[in-house]
């Protein structure tokens, strides 16, 4: 009954705002009655309202509506002006259609009153204007009734294709009572009976006025009865959404104002301010929270239309597909609603698409032949949470991790660390899903990764769980409103800068003593051991540029570090001071800024001042967090350098001088050797040094990884003794590269890929012997330098 | 914006920067204010002095003489800023002195020599012949979003 009564409540709603228009076109239908547009406009309400009384079963309505419409064809057909009094009636006819919904909407139907004389009129005019225009004085709106009455049936019997129209006559209004009595008991049928007997001898005018005037008067007075029980018109309101965003961003600044107030008060001793303040406070806190509901709509809206996409979708693809939708209610803000639709629609398509299998499969597997596309909706710690689950084949874990190694999404070696539970959420990964054969062999995944960026962008997230042969479920997390969010404000170089809440993990401090011993560098790339997972540092004054990078043996403070989940990529940010958590309001930035990834936006604080808005996955970019590589951290249970079966390799390890300590997989290695610094000739830019009868140039790596020309004041040239040298073959090309020392070669060394991207070839570390040590890939280190020297000396 | 004919005389808010009379159309021009505390940016253009807050709205301060390529500013004293209205939202220009809002005749108008530095002329559009010196008119959109790092003149 719910949904009917859904219904009556639109049609009502959507009535009245007709009605409303119906009487201002009238109005200025008088002024130019041959507006053909306008006509046209009100044929079409009046239309729409007859049509729904049909479907809504309220033959009263619907037979007043038609007669009504009757009237207006010739009037929009040119066959009849509307004069004066046609306008009268017209208007009437609107009283009573709006008199008869305050009766539907109070419960009683379509209430007693009768309307023959109307109907009549309405008949009268259509057929007798000249009636009416002949003596305006007299009585305009009785125009002969027993006439027209009279005349009605064949001219309603040859326009008319409802079936109430054969009644209409003398006796129409008796049948009319008939068919109210029998078809709505639940009106209580008090005493209509006069006007009928009224009507039926109505060559008295006087009465038939009185009856009019008695029936208005009831119309009238309807609003009045009615206006105590809050009208639906007067309970819901149509709004420009722009109004209502306007209305959201003004109470926005509202909050920074009243945030302002309170600060200010709390630093002053007046008693009178402080309540003031706090009176302002509770009633601001209140506003906000009325001003947002207004744009909160129900989850219903965004996923109305998906039965008829599943529906339409799955007979084209020969499936069976029910949908079942629960939480429809569940209330989220329309921004995040508009937002959230697209990649549900995407979802939902691919789940039918791929997730759901054929009939003659699923009754194969011994399932139901009709697949069933579950959607589940609520709010779960102040975030709204859609499930979309099935009951297909799932996602075959193997077939997705041979296809993300062959995309070379992941390594071979990552993979078999990886758990079936890891496996699954590669397919969200860019580069996984451009490919239709993985489309059509994984059961999903055309654009997922889209999908994931789209639900990210609002804040929010998408897990993915699934079962070979069993289904698939996934799970999408959005805030309920972008219009304010929580933040944590920190300070760095004496600047507030807040950062998202929805990314932050923990907040760790350590002391100087501490961190001198905890923060490991590769390098001159910070990293903290978390419960023995390596955390990589950034710090933000260096991202920021406000203070030079810092390098291994800096004297360290007491650190700050917000560990941070960007986009999957868990790091550390270093702060210099952690400072509160805020709700704030988010604002754009002027074009200026941006080109500046690091910045989400901007708020005003408190105190007046502008904070910027972290944007940290724009953060770990330009960190080096992530980016470059194709490798992307998954999210995992557990850390992969736990594990124990893993690929093994012989690793070369070196130290580079600065204490940092690099593994050269053995298998690129030629040779290692010793050049005394005498046996070092310069050739250009170059050094080189002969070499069973070639010159090879010699390379270093710097503590940045970056590949450079030795250095003639470096320190393994100014010293006299011989320099190590790690000799690299490629192809024909010969290198060497100078390295401090040789410190170990370890057999069997497990290895594996490591989350931090950063520079080219040197994308994995790993611990070695207790100390943190960075594995180099030498073929792409040296590739960019050799093709240097390469270039240098054809052209020598 | 500017439907005005030629014949009318238009008017202009002007100021002071670096010694020239810079101006732009009144109707250009939000408001005249004192510089406020900025809130900086790290990583911005250099033209991008700051942020303020103008009673609740975040508005973009920029330097017009780095815009314009003039050197910094020796004095300390306080810039007043015009916060201009641009296509992308209010912008505040700091410039040294504020001047008089001036009706300028038609037929003083002059394109803008060709021997000004090359790095101001993209940001003006014409100039005008006053008795005693030029008002040189700026493009209010171009400066708005003007984000090229300047190099002051020495």
């Amino acid at each position: 009954m719910d949904g009917f009564e859904d219904i009556i409540k639109e049609f009502l709603v959507e009535s009245y705002e007709n009605l409303d228009k119906l009487d201002d076109d009238l109005l200025a239908l008088e002024d130019t009655p041959d507006d053909q547009q306008r006509l046209a406009s009100i044929f079409r309400t009046v239309h729409t309202i007859k049509g729904t009384c049909g479907f809504l079963a309220l033959p009263k309505l619907e037979r007043i509506t038609h007669v009504g419409e009757n009237l207006l064809v010739p009037l929009r057909d040119g066959e009849l002006t509307l004069t004066r009094p046609i306008a009268d009636t017209l208007l009437e006819m609107v009283d009573a259609i709006r008199a008869m919904l305050r009766q539907v909407e109070s419960g009683q139907g379509e209430g007693d009153d009768d309307y023959e004389t109307l109907v009549a009129r309405l008949e009268a005019a259509r057929t007798q204007p000249t009636a009416t225009q002949v003596d305006p004085s007299a009585a305009p709106m009785v125009s002969e009734p027993s006439v027209s009455i009279a005349d009605q049936p064949q001219s309603e019997n040859t326009a008319t294709t409802s079936e109430a129209s054969g009644q209409v006559g003398a006796d129409g209004a008796s049948g009319m009572d008939r068919d109210n009595a029998a078809e709505s008991p639940l009106h209580q049928q008090a005493a209509p009976e006069p006007a009928a007997p009224e009507q039926a001898t109505p060559r008295d005018a006087a009465s038939e006025q009185a009856t009019s005037e008695r029936a208005r008067c009831d119309w009238k007075e309807a609003p009045g009865l009615t206006k105590n029980e809050a009208s639906l018109v007067d309970a819901s309101v149509r709004l420009d959404v722009e109004l209502l965003d306007k209305l959201v961003n003004l109470v926005g600044e509202l909050v920074l104002a009243r945030n302002q107030i309170v600060q200010f008060s709390r630093s002053n001793d007046d008693a009178p301010l402080h309540a003031a303040a706090q009176r302002l406070n509770q009633i601001t806190s209140e506003l906000q929270e009325g001003v947002l509901k207004t744009r909160m709509q129900p989850i219903r809206n965004a996923w109305g239309k998906l039965p008829r996409l599943v529906r339409d979708l799955a007979a084209s693809h020969g499936k069976q597909v029910d949908i079942r939708m629960e939480g429809e209610e569940t209330e989220v803000d329309k921004t995040v609603l508009e937002a959230i639709k697209d990649p549900l629609t995407h979802i939902v398509r691919n789940v039918v698409d791929h997730g759901i299998e054929l009939p003659e499969r699923r009754i194969a597997c011994g399932k139901p032949p009709r697949g069933v596309l579950h959607l589940n909706a609520f709010h779960e710690g102040g975030q709204m949470i859609i499930e979309i689950s099935d009951d297909g084949g799932g996602i075959d874990t193997n077939l997705v991790r041979a296809k993300a190694i062959e995309r070379g999404i992941i390594s071979n070696q990552r993979a078999s660390t990886l758990s079936e539970s890891d496996i699954t959420p590669l397919i969200l990964l860019p580069g996984f899903s451009t490919a239709a054969s993985v489309t059509n062999v994984s059961g999903r995944g055309v654009g997922m990764d889209v999908v994931k960026t789209n639900i990210e962008c609002i804040g929010g997230s998408l897990e993915i769980q699934s079962t070979l042969g069993l289904g698939t479920t996934l799970r999408i997390k959005i805030p309920l409103t972008l219009a304010i969010m929580p933040v944590l404000l920190v300070a760095t170089e004496g600047d507030r800068y807040a950062i998202p809440q929805a990314s932050l993990l923990e907040l760790v401090h350590i002391d100087s003593l501490r961190a001198r011993q905890e923060i490991e560098f590769i390098h001159d790339a910070p990293l903290f051991r978390l419960r023995e997972q390596l955390l990589p540092l950034i710090y933000l004054d260096e991202q920021l540029g406000l203070h030079p990078p810092r390098r291994r043996g800096d004297p360290t403070s007491d650190l700050n570090i917000v560990v941070l989940d960007a986009d999957g990529h868990q790091f550390g940010l270093v702060v210099d001071e952690i400072i509160d958590t805020q709700e704030i309001v988010i604002k754009p930035l002027g074009s200026h800024f941006r080109e500046i990834p690091v910045y989400a936006g901007a708020t005003i604080m408190g105190d007046g001042t502008i904070c910027l808005i972290l944007d940290l996955i724009g953060l770990a970019q330009s960190g080096g967090i992530t980016g470059g590589q194709a490798e992307r951290k998954v999210p995992i249970t557990q850390p992969p350098w736990h594990s124990n079966e893993s690929p093994s390799e012989s690793l070369l390890i070196v130290d580079l001088g600065d204490e940092s300590r690099v593994a050269i997989p053995l298998s690129s290695v030629a040779r290692l050797e010793k050049f005394e610094s005498s046996d070092i000739e310069r050739l250009g830019d170059f050094h080189v040094v002969q070499y069973r009868g070639q010159t090879i140039p010699l390379f270093s790596i710097d503590g940045s990884l970056e590949c450079q020309l030795v250095d003639v004041s470096s320190r393994q040239l100014a010293s006299e003794s011989p320099l190590h040298t790690v000799v690299f073959h490629d192809g024909d090309r010969v290198a060497g590269v100078v390295v401090t020392k040789i410190l170990d070669i370890l057999h069997n060394q497990p290895v594996h890929a490591d989350p931090e991207g950063g520079q080219a070839g040197a994308a994995r570390h790993l611990v070695i012997q207790q100390r943190v040590t960075r594995i180099i890939d030498l073929n792409t280190f040296l590739r960019s330098a050799l093709r240097h020297w390469a270039d240098a000396w054809f052209a020598a | 914006m500017n439907t005005t004919t030629l014949a009318r005389p238009e008017s202009y808010c002007t100021f002071l920067v670096d010694g020239l009379l810079y101006g732009i159309e009144v109707q250009n021009v939000q408001e005249v204010v004192r510089v406020q505390p900025t809130t900086r940016v790290p990583l911005a253009p250099q033209v991008v002095r700051g942020l303020m807050n103008l009673r609740g709205h975040i508005v973009s301060m920029l330097s017009l003489r780095n815009v314009l390529g003039l050197p910094a500013r020796a004095s300390d004293r306080h810039e007043m800023s015009v916060i201009i209205r641009s296509s992308d939202g209010p912008v505040g220009l700091l410039v040294d002195e504020i001047g008089d809002v001036m009706r300028v005749d038609q037929a003083d108008h002059e394109s803008v020599p060709g021997t000004l530095h090359r790095r101001q002329r993209p940001f003006l559009r014409c100039a005008y012949k006053l008795e005693q010196r030029l008002l040189l008119i700026l493009d209010v959109d171009r400066v708005a979003t003007a984000t090229a790092t300047a190099t002051a003149i020495d």
